[in-house]
C-alpha cells in the first residue's frame, strides 16, 4: 500500500464509522424528539460507541500502518482517522450530560494510541526484517487488542453500548 | 525587612473593602407556613443593613431558585415578596458586598389535605369536611396571585378584609378571578361588588354568608360544582408537541462536513489538510451551536365559558436549546410569574426587586434538549354564545353579546368547520354534516377540549398585551358548550 493511500484510508476509514454513528444517532434523537422523550441517553450511546469502533479499527490499523510505511506515515493517517470523527463527538458531547473532562480524555487517549501503535508497527519491522511478517504480526496483535478493547468496553467506556 | 512588612501591611488594610456587619434577615412565609405539595406559596423576605450595599438574595425551594439582585442603603430595610415553589425546606441566602453570606431556612407545613384559609377577626372555629384548616391573621394572606395556588378554600370576614392592604386585596381579586373557592362572611357591599364583577367561572366558586356557618355550608355546596379543569399539556399535545429546529441545522452542518472531507480524502494526500479537514470542522461546529440563537415559542391556551366575563389561560414558552451549557430564557411580560413546566428540572428564576416582576429563567440545558416556562392567569372576555340544534342535523350559533366575533372555527362531533364573523345579535346556521376533520394542531386541541355531545368555538387571538412575545407565537379562545343554549 503507497503513502498517500494509507493517508487517504485512514481519514475514509475515519468518516465511515463517524457517518455510520452520526447517522444512527441523529435518526434516534429525531424519533426521541418526535416523542418527546430524552435525548441524552442516546448521545451518550453515541459516544461511546463512536470510541469504542475507533479504537477497535486504530489498533489493527494503526500497527499495520506503522510496519508497512514507518512510524510517521502510521503516525498520520492513524490521527487521521481519529480526528475524522471530532465534529461528530463535539455535537454528541453537546447533546449529552457525561462530563467533558471525560470525553476529551478519552479523545486524548486515542491520540496517543495513534501515535504509539504505529511506533510498534515500525519495531515489528525492524525485529523481523521484512514487510510481510511485520504486516502480520500487527494484524495479529492489532486484532487481540481489538478484541480485549471489546471485552474492556464496559469500563472504558463507562456503560454498556 | 520589617521596614518592608509595616507599609505592605498598610497598604493591604487600606485596600481592602469596607467590612459590613452581617444582614439582618427575616422570613415570614404566607399562610402560616402553610401550603401543598407541587403547589406554589410566598415568602416575605426583610432585609436590613447598617452600610449602603449591594448583593443577591437567593431562596431555593427544591429544584427551583428564585435570585433577586438587590440594593440597600444604608439602614434601609429592603421587603420582597417571593413566589416559590412549595418545598419542606425553603433556604435563603443572602450575599451582600463586603458582609458575610448570611443563610436562613424556612420550613413549611405541607398538607396532603385540602387546605382551607380561614380569616376570621374573631378567630371562631371553622371546618369544611375533608379540608385543613389553618387559621390566618391578614397579614398571612399572600401579595401575589399566584400563592394563592397553596390553598383550596378560603373562608373571609369583613374584618380580614378591611385589613388587607391594596397587594393583598390585588392578589384576592386575582384569585376570584382564576376562579378561586371564596367564602366571604358579611362582606361590605362594595368589597362583594368588585369581587363578583371580577370572579371568574360564572362567580359560583364565590360564595357570601351572613355568619361563619352559611359561609361555610354554601362553600361546602360550591363543592359539588366541579372546578373547571384547566388543559394540561397531555390535552394539548398536537398543539405543544415541540418543533425540531436545531435538529435538521446539525444535520445539515455534519452532512457538509462529511462531504468536504470525503472530497479532501479524494483530492489530497497532504497529512495536514487531512488532519485540519476535521479539526476546523470541530471548531466550526462548536462555534456554530455556539453562536445559534435558540428559536422560541409560545402558546396560549385560553378558555371561558359560553357567557363567562373572564377567560382562564395557560401559556407555554418553549425554547430548544442549541448547546451545552446555561440557557437564559427571558420572562415573557404580562403573562404572570412562571415556573418550569417540568417540574423535575432545576430551574433558576431572576426577580427584579423594584418592579417584584420575574425577568428571566435558566436552565441547564444541552443541544436538542426542550425547555419550557409555563404561565397561568385570566384575561376579560366577552363571547355571550348561544347554540340552538335546529332540524336537518343544523344548529344556530347565536352572538347574543355586544361585541362581534371575528372569524373562528367550530367543534362538533369530532369535525372541525369554519364558523363566520359575527356581529352582535347576528348569528349563523351550520350544517353538522359539514364538518371535516381537524387540519391542524389548534383545530385537533380544540376536539380534544370539546365537551362530549357538545360543541367548542374556536378563535385566533392576538397577543398584544404580552411584550417580546415570539414572532410565530399562538393564542387560542376557545369557549366549550356543553350543552345547548
Amino acid at each position: 500500500m503507497s503513502a498517500p493511500v494509507t493517508s487517504r484510508l485512514g481519514m475514509l476509514l475515519g468518516l465511515a464509522v463517524a457517518a455510520t454513528v452520526a447517522a444512527w444517532w441523529l435518526a434516534a434523537t429525531r424519533l426521541a424528539l418526535g416523542q418527546s422523550m430524552g435525548t441524552a441517553g442516546i448521545a451518550a450511546s453515541a459516544l461511546a460507541g463512536l470510541w469504542l469502533a475507533r479504537a477497535m479499527l486504530l489498533a489493527p490499523f494503526a500497527l499495520r500502518a506503522g510496519a508497512l510505511g514507518g512510524w510517521r506515515l502510521g503516525a498520520a493517517s492513524s490521527l487521521s482517522m481519529v480526528v475524522a470523527a471530532w465534529p461528530v463527538v463535539i455535537a454528541a458531547a453537546s447533546a449529552g450530560t457525561r462530563p467533558a473532562t471525560g470525553i476529551v480524555l478519552a479523545e486524548i487517549a486515542l491520540v496517543i494510541a495513534g501515535l504509539v501503535l504505529p511506533v510498534a508497527g515500525q519495531a515489528l519491522r525492524t525485529l523481523l526484517r521484512a514487510p510481510g511478517p511485520a504486516v502480520l504480526a500487527g494484524t495479529v496483535l492489532g486484532g487481540a487488542l481489538a478484541a480485549a478493547t471489546w471485552l474492556w468496553s464496559r469500563v472504558w467506556t463507562g456503560g454498556p453500548l | 525587612m520589617l521596614g518592608l512588612r509595616i507599609p505592605l501591611l498598610a497598604l493591604a488594610l487600606s485596600a481592602a473593602p469596607g467590612a459590613v456587619a452581617a444582614p439582618q434577615v427575616e422570613l415570614t412565609p404566607a399562610w402560616a407556613g402553610w401550603s401543598r405539595p407541587g403547589r406554589v406559596t410566598e415568602v416575605g423576605v426583610r432585609v436590613r443593613a447598617d452600610a449602603a450595599t449591594r448583593g443577591t438574595v437567593e431562596i431555593a425551594a427544591g429544584r427551583e431558585a428564585v435570585r433577586t439582585p438587590v440594593e440597600l442603603a444604608a439602614g434601609e430595610t429592603l421587603q420582597l415578596e417571593v413566589p416559590v415553589a412549595s418545598a419542606a425546606l425553603l433556604e435563603v441566602a443572602v450575599e451582600l458586598d463586603g458582609a458575610p453570606r448570611e443563610r436562613r431556612e424556612q420550613v413549611l407545613s405541607l398538607s396532603e389535605s385540602p387546605l382551607l384559609g380561614v380569616g376570621l377577626a374573631n378567630a371562631s372555629p371553622a371546618r369544611l369536611e375533608g379540608f385543613h384548616a389553618v387559621a390566618l391573621v391578614p397579614a398571612d394572606l399572600p401579595r401575589g396571585t399566584a400563592a394563592y395556588a397553596s390553598v383550596d378554600a378560603l373562608v373571609l370576614d369583613s374584618a380580614t378584609l378591611r385589613a388587607l392592604e391594596s397587594r393583598q386585596l390585588g392578589a384576592l381579586i386575582g384569585h376570584a378571578a382564576a376562579c378561586g373557592r371564596i367564602g366571604l362572611v358579611s362582606p361590605d357591599p362594595g368589597a362583594w361588588r368588585v369581587l363578583e364583577s371580577a370572579a371568574g367561572c360564572g362567580a359560583r366558586m364565590l360564595v357570601r354568608g351572613e355568619s361563619v356557618e352559611e359561609a361555610l355550608g354554601r362553600l361546602q355546596d360550591s363543592l359539588a360544582v366541579p372546578a373547571a379543569t384547566a388543559p394540561s399539556a397531555a390535552d394539548l399535545a398536537a398543539l405543544l408537541r415541540p418543533e425540531a429546529t436545531t435538529w435538521p441545522r446539525v444535520v445539515a452542518v455534519l452532512v457538509a462536513f462529511f462531504g468536504i472531507g470525503v472530497l479532501a480524502a479524494t483530492f489530497t494526500a497532504s497529512s495536514t489538510v487531512l488532519l485540519l479537514v476535521p479539526v476546523i470542522g470541530s471548531g466550526a461546529l462548536a462555534a456554530l451551536l455556539h453562536f445559534w440563537e435558540p428559536q422560541p415559542r409560545l402558546v396560549v391556551w385560553a378558555e371561558a365559558e359560553p357567557s363567562a366575563r373572564v377567560a382562564q389561560y395557560q401559556a407555554w414558552q418553549s425554547i430548544s436549546a442549541t448547546a451545552r451549557g446555561r440557557l437564559d430564557v427571558p420572562v415573557l411580560a404580562g403573562l404572570g410569574p412562571p415556573r418550569s413546566c417540568d417540574r423535575q428540572r432545576r430551574v433558576r428564576i431572576s426577580m427584579d426587586a423594584d418592579r417584584g416582576q420575574p425577568v428571566a429563567a435558566d436552565f441547564d440545558a444541552r443541544l436538542f434538549d426542550h425547555v419550557a416556562l409555563c404561565y397561568a392567569g385570566n384575561f376579560p372576555v366577552m363571547r355571550v354564545v348561544a347554540i340552538q340544534p335546529l332540524e336537518g342535523g343544523r344548529i344556530e350559533v347565536h352572538n347574543r353579546g355586544t361585541l362581534a366575533w371575528p372569524a373562528g372555527t367550530l367543534a362538533a362531533g369530532g369535525a372541525v368547520q369554519e364558523l363566520p364573523a359575527l356581529d352582535p345579535g347576528s348569528s349563523a346556521t351550520l350544517r353538522l354534516d359539514q364538518g371535516r376533520p381537524p387540519a391542524d394542531a389548534a383545530a385537533r386541541a380544540a376536539l380534544a377540549r370539546t365537551p362530549h355531545g357538545g360543541y367548542a368555538l374556536l378563535w385566533p387571538l392576538q397577543l398584544d398585551t404580552v411584550a417580546d412575545a415570539p414572532a410565530d407565537a399562538s393564542a387560542w379562545l376557545l369557549v366549550p358548550v356543553a350543552e345547548p343554549t
